[in-house]
């Protein structure tokens, strides 16, 4: 059984995939905030990927800093087996549940 | 400008690192480092930048421990509105008063408790008893201001709000003038009891939340 993933935690899982070896914080938080469009607060996203490798569906390995972030050590973070088997499962679950629906959507009242 | 002049306020680079998880602080101060100087201090001068580190920070805080917050508030509003109406649970008097303050204690204790042995310092739990206590009174602060008023008209007719106006209001002073300043002085000593509550209970659950989490780490 695939651990169920909320919203915010499946653009936190997307993210990581899609920024592959560079899946470090701040990348991860910009990604997120430029597919939600949205401003987001870093805490939001560090609690996320805390609570995900928590679950066990990322790990993180520390990285070397840079002279930005005054050589403070970056995280970077590769998504778990389970992980990517949680995010197939939330994908079919909402392909499941828009089957036989167009997009946009039309009002039927 | 160079990279080291551009820097949040000491206070709240040092706050936030008090605040995250031992294991965690580095790397995502680090983030937030990073995010402040490559993209909020171009975007919107220092004091945008700094305004957004400080608004971060809080987040920081907000994220971790609304549910404190949010008991806390809870819990100061049912027992506003029970006084103002002297409601008495299970019919023993003086229940409510027992109970609150003490369950208030319990909260800010617990939440000073997992802010050690989340930062794994005594400074964290600290830090969050202070903010906890403090963020409370600010709330009391603001509801009593706002619903002095409409309580106090619930007030007026009880017997035992008018006894209180009776013995201590001064000569010619009417009720709704007298439990006006009744709650300004209410805020202002829970104001400070709570301040040095905080602080207390921060610094126990602080010492014990770290010395537990320490214990429980891999040495």
């Amino acid at each position: 059984m695939a651990e169920f993933l909320g919203p915010f935690e499946q653009a936190v899982l997307l993210a990581v995939v899609r920024l592959g070896e560079g899946a470090y914080g701040r990348a991860i938080l910009r990604d997120v905030q430029n597919r939600l469009k949205r401003e987001i607060a870093a805490g939001a996203v560090h609690a996320t990927l805390e609570r995900l490798e928590r679950k066990g569906l990322v790990a993180s390995r520390l990285g070397s800093g840079t002279a930005m972030r005054d050589g403070r050590a970056r995280r970077f973070y590769t998504v778990k087996a389970a992980g990517a088997r949680a995010l197939d499962e939330a994908r079919r679950a909402l392909d499941q549940v828009w089957r036989g629906c167009d997009r946009p959507v039309k009002a039927t009242g | 400008m160079t990279r080291d002049a551009m820097r949040p306020p000491a206070w709240a680079e040092w706050v936030l690192v008090a605040l995250l998880p031992a294991e965690r602080a580095e790397t995502d101060s680090g983030d937030l480092l990073e995010a402040y100087r490559d993209e909020q201090w171009p975007a919107r001068g220092r004091a945008g930048a700094n305004r957004w580190y400080v608004r971060q920070v809080a987040l920081v805080f907000g994220h971790k421990y609304w549910v404190w917050l949010v008991g806390l508030f809870g819990l100061f509003v049912v027992a506003d509105i029970s006084n103002a109406y002297r409601f008495v649970p299970w019919g023993r008097p003086g229940l409510l008063a027992r109970v609150v303050p003490v369950a208030a204690m319990c909260m800010v204790a617990g939440a000073s408790l997992q802010g050690g042995w989340r930062s794994a310092r005594m400074i964290g739990g600290l830090l969050t008893g202070a903010a906890t206590s403090t963020l409370l009174w600010v709330f009391m602060a603001v509801w009593w201001m706002t619903t002095w008023y409409p309580l106090a008209l619930v007030q007026q007719v009880e017997p035992y709000w008018i006894a209180a106006w009776r013995s201590s209001a001064a000569p010619g002073e009417t009720f709704m003038h007298w439990i006006f300043w009744d709650n300004v002085g209410a805020t202002i000593v829970s104001g400070l009891a709570l301040t040095a509550l905080g602080l207390a209970l921060g610094l126990v659950g602080g010492l014990a939340g770290s010395a537990a989490r320490k214990l429980s780490l891999p040495s």
